[in-house]
């Protein structure tokens, strides 16, 4: 107990960087490093979590002077983290660097297993988990970057309105606008990849 | 061709428990990380608090409403003030001059 009273807030860390102190970065970096790694590799190809989390505490040092604590630190790096990890799929759709294949017949099968009765047994699968996850990147890779990041945060995540518009700076008519087409974009993309 | 009744729910589901566990399933970071950080952050060099005017500007605007408002509430009262004791003085000034006087009371009437 007394251990935590004696490590420094987190105000007085922020306090002390805008001081010219950067070493101090380093209590935050350890701090919040788990934090944001969960964030970052729920968004992005595993492959580029480790370069992304750097952008995001990069980032985060550099925007510290527009920090105003109103909502904690945690919930402020959360936002860079997400912003980062939707440009990164912004500079990745522009220059379009994923392949952009079809469907296998094992991936149709497991959603026509999916959409029959046996799903709940499917569901626990080890094998099962591989192909949902590569369906869903698949579909994912289709999207444009704003869908994508909407589908994630509100119909993958569970995320409300509001709480998506603020992550991704969007408004809240936005981002539920976006969050229903998203939605029947991929909808029609599954029901396409298992009539064909 | 396969055809197949669509279940939302269902897809939902698969791919919410797909997407849930890429969080967990995800590698571990290099034990460089934290230094590749700080090397990248020790290159940009500190960074200090500099006001931004324009934020500044805004929070300070809304706390000068008040004092504005009840500047402008002074001013009127005073003006208010001031007018009374024109007219007064008008009426002093007519009072000194009879003919004026006179035609102002006529152009009255």
């Amino acid at each position: 107990m007394r251990e935590n009273h004696s490590k420094p807030s987190d105000d007085e860390i922020i306090r002390r960087i805008l001081g010219g102190d950067v070493n101090a970065f380093e209590h935050l970096l350890l701090k919040y490093q788990e934090q944001v790694l969960k964030i970052v590799r729920k968004h992005i190809p595993y492959g580029q979590v480790e370069e992304t989390a750097q952008d995001v505490f990069v980032r985060a040092y550099q925007s510290l002077p527009t920090f105003k604590g109103k909502s904690g630190f945690l919930q402020w790096l959360s936002v860079i983290a997400v912003r980062t990890c939707y440009d990164f799929w912004r500079k990745r759709y522009r220059t379009r660097e994923f392949a952009m294949s079809t469907l296998t017949e094992k991936h149709q099968d497991w959603l026509e297993k999916i959409i029959s009765d046996q799903s709940s047994r499917l569901f626990n699968e080890q094998s099962s988990q591989k192909e949902a996850r590569e369906v869903l990147n698949w579909a994912l890779n289709k999207l444009s970057a704003e869908d994508r990041m909407v589908l994630e945060l509100v119909y993958l995540e569970g995320l409300s309105g509001k709480e998506a518009a603020e992550f991704l700076g969007w408004s809240i008519a936005n981002v539920k606008i976006r969050s229903h087409r998203s939605r029947k974009k991929l909808r029609k993309l599954l029901e396409k990849s298992i009539e064909t | 061709m396969k055809s197949s009744k669509w279940d939302d729910i269902k897809v939902k589901q698969a791919l919410k428990a797909a997407y849930n566990a890429k969080e967990n399933n995800g590698p571990e970071v290099s034990e460089q990380f934290e230094a590749q950080v700080m090397r990248r952050v020790r290159t940009l060099g500190p960074i200090y608090f500099s006001p931004d005017y324009f934020s500044l500007f805004e929070q300070y605007f809304w706390r000068l409403v008040p004092v504005t408002a009840a500047l402008i509430i002074v001013l009127v009262a005073w003006t208010i003030q001031f007018d009374f004791t024109s007219e007064f003085d008008l009426a002093t000034i007519f009072m000194n001059n009879p003919i004026s006087f006179d035609l102002i009371q006529q152009l009255l009437i």
